[in-house]
C-alpha cells in the first residue's frame, strides 16, 4: 500500500473523527454515570465533572437496585445455558461427524433447519409450554430453550469432521470409551471452536431482552438487561447519574473482556453470521 | 500369541473390499502384508484392531475369537501411518494415554483425583515409571514435555511406537509406519523396528507398500491383490517360487521382464527359439516368461541361439548397471542386471544378444499362474534348477 | 453374531441434543404453525379452527402493515449504511498498520454493549431540550430536533443507532475477507502496471470482495429484519406507531395481548422473510466457500 504521507495523514484523520463518533455515546455514558444530579442538566457539554462527588452514583445505583443480583443472574443464566449447551451439542456433533447411525443425515437436516429459527418465532408455544408446567419467572425458563442449540451442533460438527479419523482409530485402540473420546480428545482439540463459540453464546445471551422480557416476572430473577429496564422506568427523571452509572455496571463486564480479549472475542462474535 | 485370520470379507457399500482373506501368525512372529494402494491392507488391519466390522469370517487371537470385541477389549497397539499422535498432548500424556486407559478407573481418570487417593497416586507413579522406561527404549527422554508439533516426522514415529508398545500388547498392528519418512531415515527405522520387535517378542502385523520392507524386516510375507492374498511365505519364497505375474512383478526391482513365450513338447520357445523344459502337461496355449533382470545375460549378437535384442538406454548405477533391452519377445522392454564394468561399455542402439540363467526362469499360465516346470541346461555353462 | 458397532453410540450421542431440538425449535414450529390457523385468545373459553382467516385479515390490518413497513424501512436504511461504512472503515483500517488495533477495538465497541443499557444513553443523548447531540446542534446554528419524539425522524434515528450497532460487525467480516486475498496478487498488479491504490482496488479488491460484500449485505438484512431491542427499550413502537417493527407487534399481540392466533399468523411471515433470507444466505455461503 502506498506509504505517502498525505494518504496516511487523511487515513488517520478520516478515521479518527469516525472513532470519536463511535466512542463518544459511551465516553458520554461514563461521563454521566460520574456527574453529580445538579451538573447533569446544566445544557454545556464538557465530559469530565467538577468534582468527583458524582463517583457516589455508583454506591447510590446499588442500594437502589440490587444489580449485583441482576449480574449475578446472568452470570447464572449464561453460565448454565453454556454448560448445557457444549454438555449436549459435543456427542451429538460427534456422532453427526465421525460415527455412522441410522437417520445421521435426517438428524443433520433437522439440525439446518433449527439453525434457521429464531426463538422469536419458538416464544409463543415455549411460553405456553412453560407455563403450563409452572416454570414461568425461573432459572429453568430462561436456561431451557436454549440448551439444545443447533448452531453449536452445527459449528462443532464443522470443527470434528476436519480431526482425522485415524486420531479416533487410535484413541480406540488406546482403550479409550466413545465418550472419552468426545471429551479427552475431540473436545480438548477444538477448544478455539468451543472458546469463540462460548464467547459467541455468553454475549448473546447476556445482553438478550426478548426471552427474559416474556418468562420473568419478579424483580429478583431480573437479567442485566430487565435490571436496566426496571430501573429506568422505576426511577424516571431525576436520577440520571445512578441510572447512567446502573448501565454501566451492566454494560462494563463484556466491554471489559473484550478489551482484553479482543481477537477471541472478535472470532466468536463474527461466528454469528453463520447463523445470521 | 497367535493371530488368526479366517475367512474376512469386507464391502463398503456394494464395493467388495476383502474377499475370503485367511492368515496364521504364530507366536512373536513378524508378518508383513505387502499389495498395491487400495488393495485392502488397511482395512484388513482395522478390522483385526476391531475398528471395522468384518462382513464375513472370524478373528482369533490365541485360538479365541474377537469379533464381537471392540478395540478397547482386543489388548492390541497400532502404529498408524499419519501416527495419530494427540496434538494437544505432551509427548508423555500421548505414551501414557493407553496405560491411564486401562490401570485407571472413571473416577480415578479425574484431574485431581490423586491428590485424594493415595491408590490412585500410586497407579499413576507407576504410569510415569512405565512411560519413561518405554521412553528410554526409543531414546525419547528429552522430548517428553514436547508437543507432536514441535517433534521431527523420525521423532513423532518414534513416539508413536513408544505409545503403542509402552502397554504390552498382545498383538502389534503397524500400518505403514514408515511411508512419511524420507529414505535414509526410513532404512535405519526399518531396522530399529525389526529389532524392537525380535527383543519384545510381540506377534506383529506390518502393513505397507514397500516390498523392499517387507523383504528386509518381516520372517513371512503376505502378498495381497485387490482384496485377496495371493501368497503367502518367506521372503526367499515369494522372490524365487512367485505364485503368479503380479506377485513377481509386484516383488523385486528393476521389474521382472515378461516375455511372450509357448511350449511344445519339452521345448520352450521365444520369439521362435526353442530351448528345453520339463513341465507336466502344458497345452501349447500363450504362455509369459518371467526373467529376473540379474538372470538375463548378455551374450554375443551373432550367438544364434540367444535371443536378438537392442540396447535402448543404460543406467549405470556405480556398483551395477541396468541395461534396457528392446527385444521382440517382449513387449513392454527388458531390463538386465549386469556388472557396472559391462554397463559401461554398452551403447544404445547396439545389437546384443540375450540367454536366460535358469534360476530366475518362472513360467505363468492363463490367469497368470504360475507353472511349475524345470529348465534344464542349454549348453550355455549354466546350469539347471529346479523350481 | 454381534460385531463392534459404532450405531448404537451414535443413536445414543445425537438423542439428547435432538430431543432438545424438537422440544424447544421443531415441535415450536410447528405449534405456531397449527396454532396461525386458529382463532385462539388465551383465557378464551373455546378454540376454532379458521383455517387461512388470520393471514387472509394481514393484508387489511392496519398495525402489521406499518410494523411491516417500518421493518423494511430500518433493514432497508441500516443494511446499505452499516454495509458500506463497515466496508470503507475495513479498507481504511487495512490500508496502514498504524493504530489498526485501536481503530479496529473502537469500531467493534458497540457490538458487544448491552442494547437495553445504551439505549439509557441515546434516551438521554438524544434527549430534545437537554441532550448533548441538540446542544451541539445549536452550537452549530440548526435547530434542535426531537429526535426520538416525533413520528417523522423517529425510525431514522433508531436506523441510525442500528448503523452504530452493526458497523463494526460488518467491518470485522469484511476484515476476514480482505485478509483473504493473497498478498501475491497486489504484487502480480504492480509488476503488472497496475500500481497505484486505486488501480488495485478496482482491479482486485474490489473484484475480489464482492463475494463477501453480498454475503456481508444479506447477514446484515438478516440482522436488521430481527430488530426489537432498541424499540422495546426506547420508544416502544411509538410516537403513534412510527417505530412499530415486526418483532414488537408479534411480542405485543403474543405477550401483552394474547392474541395467539393473531401472533402465530404474524410469526409465520416473520418466519418466511428469515427462510428466504437464509436460503439465500445459504447460496452464497456456498459459493463464497468456493472461491476461498
Ligand atoms: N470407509 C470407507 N468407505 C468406503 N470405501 C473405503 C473406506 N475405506 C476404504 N475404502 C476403500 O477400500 C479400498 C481399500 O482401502 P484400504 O485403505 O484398505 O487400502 P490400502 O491397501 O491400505 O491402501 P494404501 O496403501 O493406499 O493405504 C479402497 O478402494 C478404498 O477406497
Ligand atoms: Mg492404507
Amino acid at each position: 500500500m502506498s506509504r505517502r504521507p498525505w494518504f496516511e495523514a487523511l487515513r488517520l484523520v478520516l478515521l479518527g473523527l469516525a472513532a470519536a463518533a463511535f466512542l463518544l455515546p459511551l465516553l458520554w455514558m461514563l461521563s454521566f454515570s460520574i456527574k453529580p444530579a445538579d451538573e447533569i442538566f446544566t445544557g454545556r457539554l464538557d465530559l469530565l465533572p467538577s468534582s468527583l462527588e458524582g463517583l457516589a452514583n455508583y454506591a447510590r445505583a446499588m442500594e437502589l437496585r440490587p444489580l449485583d443480583r441482576y449480574l449475578l443472574n446472568g452470570v447464572i443464566v449464561c453460565g448454565a445455558i453454556l454448560v448445557f449447551q457444549i454438555l449436549f451439542a459435543a456427542p451429538c456433533a460427534y456422532a453427526l461427524a465421525k460415527l455412522r447411525f441410522p437417520g445421521r443425515s435426517l438428524a443433520f437436516g433437522l439440525v439446518l433447519f433449527a439453525l434457521l429459527v429464531p426463538i422469536q418465532v419458538t416464544a409463543i408455544p415455549i411460553f405456553l409450554m412453560a407455563s403450563g408446567a409452572g416454570l414461568l419467572d425461573s432459572y429453568t425458563a430462561l436456561v431451557a430453550p436454549f440448551t439444545a442449540s443447533a448452531f453449536a451442533v452445527f459449528l462443532f460438527r464443522q470443527f470434528y469432521r476436519t480431526i482425522p479419523d485415524d486420531l479416533i482409530h487410535a484413541a480406540r485402540v488406546d482403550g479409550c470409551s466413545e465418550l472419552s473420546i468426545v471429551w479427552r480428545i475431540i473436545v480438548p482439540l477444538t477448544l478455539p471452536a468451543a472458546t469463540a463459540f462460548a464467547i459467541f453464546s455468553v454475549v448473546a445471551h447476556w445482553n438478550d431482552l426478548f426471552w427474559p422480557l416474556i418468562v420473568i416476572r419478579s424483580a429478583e430473577m431480573n437479567t442485566p438487561p430487565l435490571g436496566v429496564m426496571a430501573f429506568r422506568s422505576g426511577e424516571a427523571g431525576d436520577r440520571y447519574g445512578e441510572l447512567m452509572a446502573g448501565s454501566v455496571i451492566i454494560t462494563a463486564p463484556l466491554v471489559l473482556a473484550f478489551l482484553f480479549a479482543q481477537r477471541k472475542f472478535i472470532e466468536g462474535i463474527s461466528l454469528g453470521a453463520v447463523k445470521g | 500369541m497367535t493371530l488368526g485370520i479366517d475367512g474376512i470379507a469386507k464391502s463398503f457399500g456394494a464395493t467388495p473390499v476383502l474377499h475370503d482373506v485367511t492368515l496364521q501368525l504364530g507366536d512373536g512372529e513378524f508378518l508383513a502384508v505387502v499389495g498395491p494402494s487400495g488393495c485392502g491392507k488397511s482395512t484388513l488391519l482395522r478390522i483385526v484392531a476391531g475398528l471395522e466390522p468384518a462382513d464375513r469370517g472370524t478373528v482369533r487371537i490365541d485360538g479365541v475369537p474377537v469379533d464381537h470385541l471392540p478395540p478397547k477389549a482386543r489388548d492390541v497397539a497400532m502404529v498408524f501411518q499419519s501416527y495419530a499422535l494427540y496434538p494437544h498432548m505432551s509427548v508423555a500424556q500421548n505414551i501414557a494415554l493407553p496405560l491411564a486407559m486401562r490401570d485407571l478407573g472413571r473416577v480415578q481418570r479425574l484431574p485431581g483425583w490423586s491428590w485424594i487417593s493415595p491408590r490412585t497416586r500410586a497407579r499413576r507413579h507407576a504410569i510415569v515409571g512405565q512411560v519413561r522406561e518405554a521412553a528410554a527404549m526409543l531414546e525419547l527422554e528429552p522430548l517428553l514435555d514436547r508437543r507432536p508439533g514441535q517433534l521431527s516426522g523420525g521423532q513423532r514415529q518414534r513416539v508413536a511406537l513408544a505409545r503403542a508398545l509402552v502397554r504390552r500388547p498382545r498383538l502389534f498392528l503397524l500400518d505403514e509406519p514408515l511411508s512419511n519418512l524420507d529414505a535414509a531415515l526410513r532404512a535405519q527405522t526399518r531396522n530399529e523396528i525389526a529389532l524392537l520387535q525380535r527383543r519384545l517378542g510381540v506377534t506383529t502385523v506390518y502393513v505397507t507398500h514397500d516390498q523392499v520392507e517387507a523383504m528386509t524386516m518381516a520372517s513371512r510375507i503376505a502378498v495381497m491383490f485387490a482384496g485377496r492374498v495371493e501368497q503367502v511365505g518367506t521372503p526367499a519364497d515369494i522372490y524365487e517360487r512367485p505364485a503368479s505375474v503380479a506377485v513377481a512383478e509386484f516383488i523385486g526391482t528393476p521389474r521382472i521382464n515378461l516375455l511372450t513365450a509357448r511350449v511344445e513338447g519339452d521345448r520352450l520357445f521365444v520369439a521362435g527359439r526353442p530351448r528345453p523344459i520339463a513341465a507336466a502337461g502344458i497345452a501349447a496355449a500363450d504362455l509369459l516368461l518371467g526373467v529376473r533382470p540379474e538372470a538375463l545375460l548378455l551374450a554375443d549378437p551373432a550367438d544364434t541361439r540367444a535371443l536378438p535384442a537392442r540396447v535402448s538406454h543404460v543406467e549405470y548405477l556405480g556398483s551395477e548397471g541396468l541395461v534396457h533391452l528392446h527385444t521382440d519377445a517382449a513387449p513392454a522392454g527388458a531390463v538386465a542386471r549386469v556388472e557396472a564394468a559391462r554397463a559401461a561399455v554398452l551403447r544404445p542402439d547396439q545389437a546384443i544378444g540375450l540367454h536366460f540363467a535358469p534360476t530366475g526362469m518362472h513360467l505363468f499360465g492363463a490367469g497368470g499362474r504360475r507353472i511349475a516346470a524345470r529348465f534344464p541346461a542349454t549348453g550355455d555353462g549354466v546350469l539347471a534348477a529346479v523350481s | 453374531m454381534k460385531r463392534p458397532s459404532t450405531a448404537g453410540v451414535g443413536l445414543l450421542f445425537a438423542a439428547p441434543a435432538m430431543f432438545g431440538l424438537f422440544l424447544f425449535v421443531i415441535g415450536p414450529t410447528l405449534a405456531v404453525a397449527v396454532m396461525s390457523l386458529t382463532d385462539w385468545q388465551l383465557g378464551a373459553s373455546e378454540i376454532g379452527f379458521v383455517g387461512l382467516d388470520n393471514y387472509r385479515a394481514l393484508p387489511g390490518d392496519r398495525v402489521f402493515r406499518t410494523a411491516l413497513a417500518n421493518t423494511l424501512v430500518y433493514a432497508g436504511l441500516v443494511t446499505p449504511i452499516s454495509v458500506a461504512l463497515g466496508l470503507g472503515l475495513a479498507l481504511l483500517i487495512e490500508a496502514s498498520p498504524l493504530g489498526r488495533g485501536f481503530f479496529r477495538a473502537a469500531f467493534f465497541l458497540p457490538v458487544v454493549t448491552t442494547t437495553v443499557a445504551m439505549a439509557v444513553v441515546w434516551e438521554f443523548v438524544l434527549h430534545p431540550s437537554l441532550g448533548p447531540a441538540n446542544l451541539m446542534l445549536r452550537a452549530l446554528g440548526f435547530a434542535p430536533a426531537n429526535f426520538l419524539g416525533d413520528a417523522g425522524s423517529v425510525l431514522a434515528t433508531l436506523a441510525a443507532i442500528g448503523v452504530w450497532e452493526n458497523a463494526g460487525f460488518n467491518m470485522v467480516l469484511f476484515l476476514a475477507g480482505l485478509k483473504a486475498i493473497p498478498r501475491e496478487l497486489y504484487q502480480a498488479a504492480a509488476v503488472d502496471g497496475a500500481d497505484r491504490a486505486w488501480e488495485r482496488f478496482w482491479t482486485i479488491t474490489f473484484p475480489l470482495l464482492g463475494p463477501t460484500m453480498l454475503f456481508v449485505a444479506v447477514i446484515a438484512l438478516l440482522r436488521s429484519f430481527k430488530v426489537f431491542e432498541i424499540v422495546a427499550a426506547i420508544t416502544q413502537g411509538g410516537p403513534r406507531r412510527a417505530s412499530e417493527v415486526l418483532l414488537f407487534t408479534i411480542y405485543q399481540e403474543g405477550f401483552s395481548f394474547f392474541r395467539i392466533g393473531h401472533a402465530a399468523a404474524l410469526t409465520m411471515v416473520f418466519l418466511c422473510g428469515l427462510l428466504v433470507l437464509a436460503l439465500f444466505q445459504i447460496r452464497l455461503l456456498g459459493r463464497r466457500v468456493h472461491y476461498a
